[in-house]
C-alpha cells in the first residue's frame, strides 16, 4: 500500500522503475542497456537464459536470508549482540550489492504510549541506520521510518508478542 | 416566581454565601434564570432532579428515525451528572407522585413532527405543581438535524439551570480500525453520528480538534512518512498541512494564541515545536537529545505538560510556552504517557504504567500534588481528553479486549463505553 509512496528511493532505483514500466505495452525487444535491471516481479520472457535475471535471483536470496529483522529490548534501542551480528551481515551484503539500498523501519511493541512508541521506534531505526553509516554503509543508501507501535508483527498482547514487536524491520530495493 | 425555582434558589441560598462576582454573573442572564443560576456554586455536587416524559410524535411516523429525541435528551442529561431523571411515559396524577417522591420539583415534556425530510421539535420545562411553563425551545430543520437540536435543548437546561454551557454538542474525533488500516473518524459525544474523515487506506494518528469543531489536524503516513494532514469541515478539503524533514506527529491546539504544539524529528530527535496556525515558523522548544513527545497545552497558553525520558524513564514535565521553567511533575513510577491539561486549568490527566505493565489514567494537580487514580480495571488505559466543561474524560481502554472509546467522570466514577465498532483509539474531545 505505501510501498508506492516512497519518499526517499534513491534516483538510480526510480530509473529503473521508469524503464521496467516502458517496454509494458511491446515486449521487451531492444537489447537493454547493460546497468539497468529489470526487476524480478515482471513477467518472464519467453525461455530465454537470462544471466541478469539469475544473478537477481540470487541476490534476492541473499538478501531474503541476509536483512532479518533486528530485537530490542523493553523501551532500549541498544543494540544486543545478536542485533550487531545479523547488522554485520547486512553490511557485507550490501557493501557487495551496491545497488541494494535499504529503508530502516523501528517499531516497538503495544505497552506504553502511541506517541512516546514512535519516538521510541524511530530511535530505534536511527541505531540501526547509524550502525550501518558507521560500517561504511553511504547515508544516501539508507532511509529510516517509524511506525511506533502501528504495525505490529505479531498481533498477540502478551510477552512472546512484545519481544516479536519490538523490532527494526528492512525494505530493500535492488 | 414558580414554586421549582424557589425551592431550588432557597436550597442554596441556605448553604452559600452569595459573593458579588456571582450577583455580577447572574446580570447578565434573564432574571428567571438568573436565580436558579445561584445553583451552580454547589460545582456539580447537588444534581436536580427532574421528571421526564416520553415526547410525543404529533404527525408523522417516529419509525421513520433511529432514535427518540427524549432518549437522547435524557442520555445528555444524566451524562452531564448534573441531574437525576425520573422517566414516565406520560405526565398523570400517578407520574406527579413519583416525580415528586423522587424529589423532582419539574419535568421535562416535547412533541416532535416529521414531514417529509423536515422536523419541528418542541422541548419544555414543566412546573409541576402550577404546570407554568419555566422553559420553552422551539426547532425545526431537515430530519438529519433533529438529533442536533435535541442535544441543543439539553445544553439550554444546563445553561438556565446551572449558568454553565453544556457540552451535548460537543464531538469527538479518534481513530478506527477500518479494513486492516487506521483511519480518522468523528462522532457526537454520545457515540451517535459517526462520520469517516479519512479513506486513503493507510495509517492515519493522533487527530486533534482545531477552530472549535471545525477542523481536525492528524499524523498520516499517506505520502510515506508520518506527516500533518488537515481536514477543514467547511469546506470539505482535506489534505498536507505541512512537512518537514523527518516525522511530525502529536499535535495540540491552543485556542488563546492560534498555535500549534507537537513533536518533531526534523532535527534529527523528537523534539517539542510550536508554530502559528495556519501559517507560522516552528520554533524549537526542547534541546535534551532524549525523546520528548506527547505535548498539550495549559489552557492559558502559558505552559506546556508533555512526556519526556531525559532521565531515564518517560516521566511528565512542565515548562512554559517558550520552553523556559522547565519542571517535573512525577518522581515516582516507571512510565508516563498522553499528559492533557484540562480546560479549567486545574488538572493534568495522563497515562500511568502499573505493576503489571497496564496504563491508567491518572489526574495530578499541576504542582505536582494530590495524584489520583481514575481507572483500575483490566486493560490498558491510555489518551485522555477532556470535555470542554472539564467534567468528563474521554480515554481509550483495552478492558472489554481490542481497544475501544470510554468515558467517565473527571474523579473516575460512571465509566461507560461509548464506540462499539471493533477497534477505536486516540480520542480528543472537540470545543463545545
Amino acid at each position: 500500500m505505501n510501498l508506492k509512496h516512497w519518499t526517499l528511493v534513491g534516483l538510480s532505483a526510480l530509473a529503473i522503475a521508469g524503464c521496467a514500466k516502458k517496454p509494458k505495452p511491446e515486449p521487451v525487444a531492444e537489447p537493454q542497456p547493460p546497468r539497468m535491471d529489470e526487476p524480478a516481479r515482471t513477467p518472464a520472457e519467453p525461455p530465454k537464459v537470462d544471466e541478469e535475471a539469475l544473478r537477481r535471483q540470487r541476490i534476492q536470496a541473499r538478501v531474503s536470508e541476509v536483512f532479518k529483522p533486528v530485537y530490542f529490548a523493553y523501551d532500549q534501542s541498544t543494540l544486543s549482540a545478536e542485533g550487531q551480528s545479523t547488522l554485520q551481515e547486512i553490511g557485507k551484503l550490501m557493501k557487495e550489492v551496491p545497488e541494494i539500498t535499504a529503508r530502516v523501519e523501528g517499531h516497538a511493541d503495544e505497552k506504553g504510549s502511541n506517541d512516546y512508541n514512535l519516538a521510541l521506534g524511530e530511535r530505534r531505526a536511527k541505531t540501526v541506520n547509524d550502525y550501518l553509516t558507521s560500517y561504511g554503509i553511504q547515508g544516501t543508501r539508507l532511509s529510516t521510518i517509524s511506525y511506533g507501535e502501528e504495525k505490529p508483527a505479531s498481533e498477540g498482547h502478551d510477552e512472546s508478542a512484545w519481544s516479536k514487536n519490538r523490532r527494526v524491520e528492512f525494505t530493500t530495493t535492488f | 416566581m414558580t414554586s421549582f425555582i424557589k425551592a431550588n434558589n432557597m436550597l442554596d441560598r441556605s448553604r452559600i454565601a452569595l459573593g458579588l462576582a456571582l450577583l455580577a454573573f447572574a446580570f447578565h442572564l434573564p432574571a428567571r434564570a438568573a436565580d436558579v443560576v445561584i445553583t451552580s456554586e454547589n460545582k456539580g455536587a447537588e444534581t436536580i432532579s427532574l421528571g421526564f416524559v416520553d415526547f410525543i410524535c404529533a404527525k408523522g411516523d417516529a419509525k421513520t428515525i433511529p432514535f427518540t429525541p427524549h432518549a437522547v435528551i435524557a442520555w445528555d442529561l444524566e451524562f452531564s451528572g448534573r441531574f437525576k431523571i425520573k422517566a414516565a411515559p406520560r405526565f398523570d396524577s400517578t407520574t406527579k407522585g413519583e416525580f415528586k417522591s423522587d424529589g423532582a420539583l419539574a419535568y421535562v415534556r416535547g412533541e416532535y413532527t416529521l414531514e417529509g425530510d423536515n422536523f419541528t421539535l418542541a422541548c419544555d420545562l414543566i412546573d409541576i405543581d402550577t404546570q407554568e411553563k419555566i422553559i420553552g425551545k422551539k426547532y425545526s430543520g431537515k430530519k438529519a438535524d433533529l438529533r442536533q437540536s435535541a442535544h441543543k435543548f439539553s445544553d439550554e437546561l444546563v445553561y438556565q439551570l446551572f449558568g454553565e454551557k453544556g457540552i451535548a454538542q460537543s464531538r469527538i474525533v479518534y481513530v478506527n480500525k477500518r479494513g486492516g488500516n487506521k483511519e480518522i473518524s468523528v462522532m457526537d459525544y454520545d457515540g451517535a453520528n459517526v462520520t469517516e474523515v479519512t479513506k486513503n487506506k493507510s495509517i492515519n494518528l493522533m487527530p486533534t480538534w482545531v477552530d472549535g469543531k471545525g477542523k481536525v489536524l492528524y499524523t498520516s503516513y499517506a505520502g510515506g512518512q508520518p506527516q500533518f494532514y488537515l481536514k477543514d469541515f467547511e469546506s470539505g478539503k482535506n489534505g498536507v498541512f505541512f512537512t518537514s524533514k523527518g516525522m511530525n506527529t502529536s499535535p495540540g491546539y491552543n485556542k488563546m494564541d492560534k498555535e500549534i504544539v507537537y513533536a518533531s524529528t526534523m532535527d534529527g530527535n523528537t523534539e517539542i515545536y510550536r508554530r502559528g496556525f495556519p501559517d507560522g515558523k516552528s520554533q524549537r522548544l526542547t534541546f535534551s537529545g532524549s525523546i520528548e513527545t506527547s505535548p498539550s497545552w495549559s489552557p492559558n497558553g502559558y505552559e506546556i505538560v508533555f512526556i519526556s525520558d531525559r532521565g531515564g524513564k518517560p516521566m511528565v514535565y512542565v515548562m512554559d510556552r517558550d520552553g523556559s521553567n522547565l519542571r517535573a511533575l512525577t518522581h515516582e513510577g516507571d512510565y508516563y504517557g498522553s499528559p492533557s491539561w484540562s480546560p479549567k486549568g486545574d488538572r493534568i490527566a495522563f497515562a500511568a504504567m502499573d505493576e503489571g505493565n497496564n496504563l491508567n489514567i491518572m489526574t495530578i494537580s499541576p504542582d505536582g500534588k494530590d495524584q489520583a487514580k481514575l481507572t483500575t480495571q483490566a486493560g490498558s488505559n491510555e489518551n485522555p481528553s477532556w470535555s470542554p466543561d472539564g467534567r468528563h474524560i474521554v480515554f481509550m481502554s483495552t478492558r472489554t479486549g481490542g481497544p475501544e472509546i470510554f468515558m467517565m467522570d473527571a474523579d473516575g466514577k460512571n465509566q461507560k463505553r461509548i464506540s462499539f465498532s471493533g477497534g477505536n483509539s486516540m480520542p480528543k474531545w472537540s470545543d463545545y
